[in-house]
């Protein structure tokens, strides 16, 4: 178990990271969910050991080992599949019959076995990947840090990347992986929200998503009317939330029975025919919440 | 607002958009979706203005894109992802670069003090652009790429990194903005930003593979022992995996 506490840290004159304290090594899969620039390379690279937090402490590094997959390419592009391996796994110290089965292994597991002489740099977007995290899982580390393993990518491409992870997680090896996109809590066993260096929440996504204290209710089809609607139920519900999807309108509130009057009452009167459906909230909707409270406790 | 019949271009042996068709009216939003190299660039390259169509003919704000390209890029607005500012330069600089690219010159100051008032951008005027952070990047672009009050927008990402309450605000600005008439050509590969236009055409090797409204696209790929209607996620992966 790795254990955080009040860590910060801050470049050019700005807090990156301010006093983050959660343990890692519990659960499978962790999700860094943010926003660019919220700090999630900075806690990698802190955790990682790569930055030294200006304060705070990290306990439990003694015999716990890690990888480390960045946003970059790291490996040897002239060097082919398998000569990388060998080197990493050389660098890990691991010897030629331990790194020759392991990486039998992994070649098979990332699918990687049919490009094993190929040239590193010559490979596709995905497949580098796929060898980024076999260099980095060579030496069986207890953690495994990602920073945007599935940023820019399609979500067919996004889906095998966590289910990679997955697979990752079941041969022993706890994953921690940063990403801006907020549905992927689903792919985590908890997820650590992160904003302006700052830790909003730090749960089981199944949790979040039962405590939110918010009703939402949607009005599907207010099409081009959209703006009229937002304008008039904000008029008519204060301090309720209002955002519009496409051709649906959604709307927030803690309080119940007197808000869904109110707008029954407001669609009942035009002609448009349209109605108030309560729908179940997404974690888009959730961690925006979270997100707004945070901004200066507007939490409409 | 435009009008597309059977695009194709061809780059060598490769055919990179194949026999696109689109029709977007005014005042809607457009998603244009799809993995990298699905074709959107090239697509929207031809109805930029930027590239010509080896096949199929198309209008765009009633302009041919094949003989009237230069009257087409002085009406359109883009945004691209990278967002296309000069770091060195300030807010400013940089909204007078764009008045002047987009052929602004008298009314120049006028329309950058106009949007630094829309885009609440005063108290970053006189900084540069290299220094600002992204939420903020985001604004600018968005306030340079309007500086004409073009008729049609295409945006690139718009909301792509940015926190979640800036996209939903973010957002907003671009119903209201099509409520006044604009109309809006977003590309992406994200489905949160895809779940948000009026309507999507989902691209894959050049072709589309399913076009409509969002609502109603979810109707079609509904499993029958499912209640729960697909997510776009699942719609894509559904085409890409036929």
């Amino acid at each position: 178990m790795l254990k955080l506490t009040n860590i910060s840290y801050s470049y050019r004159g700005k807090k990156a990271l301010d006093q983050i304290s959660f343990t890692l090594g519990g659960e499978n899969i962790t999700g860094l969910i943010g926003p660019d620039g919220a700090g999630k390379t900075t806690l990698l690279k802190v955790i990682a050991g790569l930055y030294r937090p200006e304060s705070g402490q990290i306990s439990g590094r003694e015999g716990f080992t890690l990888g480390y997959v960045s946003q970059f390419f790291g490996l040897y592009g002239e060097m082919s599949v398998q000569e990388n391996l060998h080197f990493y796994g050389r660098l890990n110290g691991l010897s030629y019959p331990e790194r020759t089965q392991r990486i039998a292994e992994l070649l098979h597991w990332t699918g990687l076995a049919s490009a094993i002489d190929r040239e590193a740099g010559a490979l596709s977007g995905g497949m580098k990947q796929k060898l980024s995290i076999a260099a980095a899982v060579l030496h069986r580390p207890d953690l495994l840090l990602l920073d945007e393993p599935t940023n820019g990518v399609d979500p067919l491409s996004r889906r095998e990347m966590w289910k990679l992870l997955q697979s990752v997680a079941e041969g022993g090896t706890k994953i921690l992986a940063s990403t801006q996109y907020l549905d992927e809590a689903a792919y985590c066993d908890q997820v650590m929200l992160l904003h302006k260096g700052q830790l909003l929440v730090a749960d089981s996504p199944s949790r979040l998503l039962e405590d939110f204290p918010f009703r939402i209710w949607a009005i599907r089809d207010a099409g081009r009317e959209r703006i009229k609607w937002m304008d008039k139920i904000r008029e008519v519900v204060p301090g309720c939330e209002v955002f519009s999807k496409g051709r649906d309108l959604y709307i927030l509130h803690r309080e119940e029975m007197s808000v869904q009057r109110k707008i029954n009452t407001l669609l009942s009167s035009s002609r448009d025919g349209l109605a108030l459906e309560e729908v179940n909230p997404l974690y888009e909707e959730v961690f925006t919440q979270r997100f707004l409270e945070a901004d200066g406790g507007k939490g409409r | 607002m435009i009008q597309l019949e059977t695009i194709t271009k061809r780059f060598g042996n490769h055919t990179a958009v194949d026999g696109v068709s689109l029709s977007v009216g005014k005042g809607e939003i457009c998603g244009l979706i799809g993995a990298n190299g699905a074709g959107k660039t090239t697509l929207i390259r031809m109805m930029c203005g930027l590239l010509l169509p080896d096949g199929g003919k198309g209008q765009v704000l009633g302009l041919d894109i094949r003989y009237q390209q230069k009257a087409i890029r002085q009406q359109i607005g883009y945004m691209s992802q990278k967002f296309s500012l000069y770091p060195d330069l300030t807010v400013e600089e940089n909204l007078r670069f764009y008045a002047h690219l987009y052929g602004i010159h008298r009314e120049a100051q006028k329309r950058i003090d106009a949007q630094i008032e829309e885009f609440h951008l005063r108290e970053v005027r006189h900084e540069r652009v290299g220094r600002l952070p992204g939420g903020w990047l985001q604004r600018v672009a968005f306030a340079s790429a309007q500086l004409h009050s073009p008729p049609l927008l295409f945006l690139d990402e718009p909301t792509s990194g940015v926190d979640p309450v800036t996209r939903r605000a973010f957002w907003e600005q671009l119903y209201r903005l099509a409520d006044e008439g604009a109309t809006i050509l977003v590309t992406t590969h994200v489905m949160d930003e895809a779940e948000r236009c009026d309507q999507i055409t989902m691209m894959n090797q050049g072709r589309v593979v399913t076009q409509g409204i969002v609502s109603q696209i979810k109707k079609e790929f509904a499993n029958e022992e499912d209640t729960r209607l697909p997510t776009l996620d699942e719609i894509f992966i559904q085409c890409m995996e036929r």
